[in-house]
């Protein structure tokens, strides 16, 4: 019944819509350059005359999908070590020259990177240049800060995975989807019983194997004179000796080998009405089809226009909030769809409608519009933001070996056909691709057995 | 004093204004009146071609008797108006890639346009026609009521939202920063709406800003000044600073409130005392002082709960500020197991702290550690037009000088660790808390048993 109100909707979308004539050309980034030191180490750096404060970020191409299985959650608690003492100075020193510069710093580990950030006022660069060297070359481990900093992963992981309905549903459809075996099926957060029994000696073997210049890239944002932050590169970044030539497992993902098409159902204790994730696994991130979906983003859940919130949001009634988008990750990322449904919709129901919906015929030029002139916006916006431009410009160098690949693919993404879109939504966004699972509150019963 | 005397003293005065003042780090709004009542801050910004306009109305959730009616209010706005239904409205926007967004704030409401600057003009002459007359349509709004009810059933799934909400009922109760309750989300009509709406369009509660690039400010400038002759010009009485409501505590200070969540694989701490409001003297000093307790890696908090133990991820504190009143807020989540070794370890370390405040034992490095990243937090925040237009707008509407940005450095430096013990007696108020963990962690603790049912 409900499916019958779809036609109508899109006659809406027919409707003329401007586009802007800005583009990308538009784009102010400063004064960029790349260049690469004798030891491997790749260098963005990009003055920016009004910028307040200095950005650096640093990339380590490991993540959790080139962890041992035995281990996993190595790659995000080594992360954690980084912030404490190296040869050159005691543990703790780190944060309190953070805190006396007054910067931020902070990092985060992907299923293909880690990447460490501090934004610190122009004049306190040089200090943290010297830390983050200092770490990356001279890093100190041992087992009594493991074993601390062991118990405070495990806290995050509670804050993250264990104590959150919407954590755990994750969780759960990344075993389903690929497997615990597989890289991508163990949570990049690692499982308890891994992070309890990793050692300095774990850490000591991570850092050897990865933690080498070659394998890193630094971008660094500031007002400073191009020439003085280059030299200060050079001289602290120049300094790390060569390291051994960082080597993949190839593929660096194995492929998918986990049953597709299946609906789950699971109950759980604490959520009071249902969730439901849907998810396709999709192309790499590394694979230029992966962007494609940035704008089928944009077409299903962005606004009020968009194909799903129109429909099932507020023509329907059937979902009260409904989103999505890509998980990316090395060899396959994973596009997924989230929806809580109305108290008296039943999320069969709902999903059955989600992938009716999915059909290409929906996908019309006025919806592929709108999400272009979303993207332009969108990406003004991060490039205005110093922070947003150096991460936007690692990601370009680490992915695809290209600091300026977002610039080539917003102009790629603003000339796309319709029909790519379509092509990619008949391909892979199938029913018999698809895994859904649904979150239910546990009846009150089987509670009070468990208890 | 002799004309060359005078001379130079004037000279070398504007030399070092000049020299003072020669980049200033953020721009300083330009103000000019538009009409018989808004003030108009207009922010220059050449770096892309976006533009931000942002109308911020006064009109706190205290005028009205039910709470949930600015809310409702700031949610209807663009679901329909003459002639334009909920769906037109956001083609016109979001066609563009713009943002047209309406929120109430406890003690305001925001108007917000978003988007490319060749469209600025046209779009907010749009969102005032849809402000102005906007319709309510009931459809829409049985719609959103479903939604918010349902968003907030969910919320209630999560021993975060319970410990958010459940803190906020204890420490603001009776107030205009208390949560909405269920009860009153039903309520709401449209006639309530309407009334609201009323208020919304007096000219004399608004004030705008403008951040954009200055080859499209001046047709900009024209479109904000015709399209608020629609809004109503006759001067209001403000009614506003005088009628303030003041929060409770919904338990006794100094209370303990227990909710039992029976699958929750941690326990949630969020605990607090309440301050005077924004503009009160002692301000940046209670701000500092959050920060030296719970406001970085180095604080106390962080030190004590995390780094020497690593009983938790992270445990915060800081200084929620709003105009009327301000909140100390302190948090923390830690397993099951140490639940007790975590609620003594708050207390001990507050109690150290208060201690260490009154008898000048707080550390220049601590003060600096603080200081330092407080600025740099600020800087950050205010990195972009639109955000510090925001910014400018909330410092406008609390009476505070539109130049803070860049004086806020200056203040924070002048704060010396010998003056923290002036303050001391605002800390000395009993810390209320809310902790929310499964049975076995809360068992034994002491305090007020809420359902999270209760919470609705």
């Amino acid at each position: 019944m409900h499916g019958l109100r779809i036609a109508p909707l899109l006659i809406l979308f027919t409707l003329m819509i401007t586009t802007s004539s800005c583009d990308e050309s538009d784009f102010n980034l400063g004064d960029v350059e790349k260049f690469q030191l004798e030891n491997g180490l790749v260098a963005i750096i990009g003055q920016q005359p009004l910028a307040r404060r200095t950005v650096i970020r640093t990339g380590i191409r490991v993540g959790s999908v080139d962890e041992p299985k035995a281990h996993t959650g190595l790659a995000h608690l080594f992360e954690h070590m980084m912030f404490k003492g190296t040869k050159d100075y005691p543990a703790g020193y780190f944060d309190q020259v953070m805190a006396k510069l007054g910067a931020e710093s902070n990092a985060y580990t992907t299923y293909g990177r880690t990447v460490y950030h501090e934004i610190v006022a122009d004049e306190g660069l040089e200090e943290v240049l010297k830390l983050e060297t200092s770490r990356l070359r001279n890093l100190q481990i041992n087992q009594e800060l493991l074993d601390t900093e062991r118990q405070v992963v495990r806290e995050e992981r509670r804050v993250r995975r264990d104590n959150s309905p919407s954590g755990r549903l994750f969780e759960e459809f990344f075993i389903q989807m690929y497997g615990k075996e597989h890289p991508l099926g163990w949570p990049i957060i690692g499982w308890h019983e891994h992070v309890e029994g990793a050692t300095p000696m774990d850490c000591q073997k991570f850092y050897d194997q990865w933690y080498q210049p070659e394998n890193a890239t630094l971008v660094i944002l500031s007002s400073k004179p191009k020439s003085e932050v280059k030299e200060l590169v050079k001289k602290y970044y120049g300094a790390i000796p060569s390291g051994p030539k960082t080597s993949f497992a190839n593929p660096r993902v194995p492929p998918l080998t986990g049953k597709l098409g299946r609906s789950i159902v699971q109950e759980d204790g604490q959520v009071s009405m249902p969730e439901i994730l849907l998810g396709w696994p999709v192309v790499g991130e590394e694979d230029n089809e992966s962007s494609l979906y940035a704008l089928l983003e944009l077409m299903l859940f962005s606004g009020r226009l968009s194909l799903l919130q129109q429909n099932l949001v507020f023509q329907k009634k059937l979902a009260s909030e409904m989103g999505g988008g890509i998980s990316t990750a090395p060899g396959s990322s994973t596009f997924f769809i989230k929806a809580t449904p109305f108290a008296n919709v039943k999320p069969d129901l709902l999903i059955e409608e989600i992938q009716k919906l999915l059909m290409p015929e929906n996908l019309t030029e006025s919806l592929l519009d709108l999400a272009r002139n979303q993207l332009l916006v969108q990406t003004f916006e991060q490039v205005r933001r110093s922070d947003q431009l150096a991460e936007l410009l690692l990601l370009g160098q680490m992915v695809n070996g290209n600091h300026l690949d977002f610039i080539n693919e917003i102009k790629r993404l603003r000339r796309v056909k319709l029909g790519d879109i379509r092509d990619l939504l008949s391909k892979n966004l199938t029913s018999s691709r698809r895994l859904a699972i649904t979150l239910t509150p546990k009846l009150k019963s089987q509670a009070r057995g468990k208890r | 004093m002799t004309f060359a005397k005078k001379f130079l003293l004037t000279t070398s005065l504007l030399l070092l204004n000049l020299t003072i003042h020669a980049r200033p780090i953020f721009p300083i709004p330009t103000q000019e009146p538009i009409g018989p009542g808004p003030t108009l801050l207009t922010l220059e910004d050449q770096t892309v071609p976006l533009t931000t306009i942002i109308a911020q109305i006064r009109l706190a959730r205290d005028e009205f008797p039910n709470p949930a009616t600015t809310l409702l209010l700031a949610e209807m706005l663009d679901k329909g108006s003459k002639d334009f239904k909920a769906d037109d409205i956001a083609k016109i926007f979001e066609s563009k890639g713009a943002a047209f967004q309406i929120s109430s704030d406890d003690e305001y409401m925001v108007v917000s346009i978003h988007g490319l600057s060749e469209h600025g003009a046209e779009l907010f002459s749009k969102a005032l026609e849809i402000l102005t007359t906007a319709t309510f349509p009931q459809e829409e709004l049985d719609t959103l009521r479903s939604r918010l009810r349902n968003n907030l059933f969910q919320s209630l799934a999560r021993p975060q939202s319970i410990a958010e909400r459940a803190f906020s009922f204890t420490m603001k109760s009776g107030s205009l920063y208390a949560p909405i309750r269920l009860k009153d989300l039903e309520s709401v009509t449209r006639s309530d709406l309407q009334t609201a709406h009323k208020k919304f369009l007096m000219s004399t509660r608004w004030t705008l800003g403008l951040a954009s690039p200055s080859k499209y400010l001046s047709v900009q400038k024209q479109a904000i000044r015709e399209g608020l002759k629609s809004l109503d010009p006759i001067p209001l009485e403000d009614s506003f600073v005088k009628t303030p409501t003041q929060p409770k505590y919904a338990y006794p200070e100094g209370s303990t409130v227990v909710i039992e969540v029976p699958e929750a694989a941690q326990t949630i701490f969020r605990c607090g005392v309440r301050f005077p409001g924004r503009k009160d003297l002692g301000f940046y000093h209670h701000q500092i002082l959050a920060g030296i307790l719970g406001g970085f890696f180095e604080s106390r908090l962080m030190q004590e709960v995390r780094k020497t133990r690593g009983l938790a991820y992270s445990a915060w504190s800081y200084l929620e500020a709003e105009l009327r009143n301000s909140f100390l807020v302190i948090g923390t989540e830690t397993k099951s197991s140490s639940t007790k070794q975590v609620n003594q370890l708050i207390r001990t370390t507050l109690g150290k702290f208060i201690k260490d405040m009154s008898t000048n034992q707080i550390s220049p490095k601590e003060l600096l550690g603080a200081r330092e990243t407080t600025k740099g937090g600020f800087d950050q925040a205010l990195e972009t037009s639109s955000s510090l237009l925001g910014a400018e707008l909330r410092w406008s509407f609390y009476g505070l000088d539109l130049d803070l940005a860049n004086k806020y450095a200056q203040i924070l430096n002048e704060i010396k660790t010998e003056e923290f013990k002036n303050y001391t007696t605002a800390w000395q108020t009993p810390l209320t808390c809310v902790i929310v963990g499964n049975k076995a962690s809360v068992q034994g603790i002491k305090g007020i048993r809420l359902s999270p049912k209760s919470l609705l």
